[in-house]
């Protein structure tokens, strides 16, 4: 009985070798099948269209992501207090300033109301003050509104300056 | 054609110039193989991209580093048998496909010249998927009955009918010159 195809790519028995040996047609099978593995590599090989690497790069799993740097919780913790500490110094220095700017410039102002007197050199700067009280009333930093308030009381301070010198005139 | 154990390595790690290393080697073959058990260009496109996105991202499946290769086959050989399947299923056919050796159809010279070749263009997508797994890729009659879903004896007779076809037209040629 003949061998398989099998039993001839396997060729690993002593029963298949010895039919082998005696076996013309299946010596020819075997040398058959050889030669189509042999044809196999022969053949040309053809390269698939640029846009399939596309969509397979597309579907690539993707990298993971490096370990992020590990700090100390306690170190974590102490930095962001520092932070925290910090602005809110900061913040309440900055209110504290504007709370005695806002109480310096009352007192301007009613030492200013009291003197009773203005002349027309003293418009432009009372038009100032205007003008500053608006910026004021809008949504604005601590830092300007400190530097407006500031402002503000230095026109204030001359103009009592001003009605100082008309009176001692006077 | 080598994926080495390094470059299976970087992929796993997600290299991208690793992937495109590796497909820019197999793609080639697995292409071909599919485009001459299909023998339409667009469907081994589509094996070949599902082939390759399913291995890279399911590279933790894979066992063997070193077996990259022959993975990668067997799921281009998983999905050609899917396409074989859908195929059937949408021609309308009153009578299964046949391997057609038509006499009159033959040139001696391709014969001659690769008898794979001729042997491929001469019979149905399903005979020439077993066919291609026998003989080029080593498979068992078992593993092929695995993977088509049929029995061993049908992938035997399929082999062993073509190839018995094949000898009368290759003596047929030697004889015509």
């Amino acid at each position: 009985m003949h061998c398989s195809e099998e039993e001839l790519l396997s060729n690993n028995e002593s029963k298949t070798k010895m039919h082998l040996q005696m076996c013309h047609e299946c010596q020819q099978r075997l040398w058959q099948l050889k030669q189509l593995r042999v044809n196999a590599e022969q053949l040309p090989l053809y390269k698939p269209s640029e846009i399939s690497w596309l969509r397979v790069k597309e579907a690539l799993p993707k990298q993971p992501q490096n370990k992020r740097l590990s700090i100390p919780t306690s170190i974590a913790a102490s930095f962001v207090v520092g932070i925290l500490v910090t602005l809110i110094g900061t913040n309440f220095y900055q209110k504290n300033q504007i709370d005695q700017q806002i109480a310096l410039s009352i007192d301007y102002e009613k030492r200013f109301v009291l003197m009773e007197i203005t002349t027309q050199d003293m418009e432009h700067d009372l038009w100032k003050i205007s003008q500053i009280d608006q910026l004021l009333n809008q949504k604005i930093s601590r830092t300007r509104e400190k530097k407006l308030w500031q402002e503000r009381n230095q026109l204030l301070k001359r103009l009592l300056n001003q009605q100082n010198v008309r009176n001692e005139v006077i | 054609m080598k994926i080495d154990k390094a470059l299976v390595n970087l992929m796993r790690k997600g290299d991208e110039s690793a992937f495109t290393l590796c497909y820019q080697t197999l793609s080639p073959f697995i292409y071909s193989v599919a485009f001459r058990i299909c023998g339409r260009a667009a469907i081994a496109e589509e094996i070949t991209q599902d082939s390759f996105i399913k291995a890279f991202n399911s590279l933790q499946q894979l066992k063997n580093d070193t077996h990259f290769i022959p993975w990668i086959k067997r799921i281009a050989f998983n999905y050609t048998v899917t396409h074989l399947r859908k195929d059937k299923e949408s021609v309308l056919i009153d009578e299964p496909e046949q391997d057609s050796f038509l006499a009159d159809e033959f040139d001696n010279s391709v014969i001659l010249q690769n008898q794979l070749e001729f042997l491929l263009s001469h019979i149905s997508n399903d005979s020439r998927l077993i066919i291609w797994l026998f003989i080029v890729e080593g498979y068992s009659h078992k593993e092929i009955a695995q993977l088509t879903n049929k029995t061993q004896s049908y992938s035997k007779s399929i082999v062993s009918r073509n190839l018995a076809k094949l000898r009368e037209v290759d003596k047929g040629a030697h004889y015509a010159l």
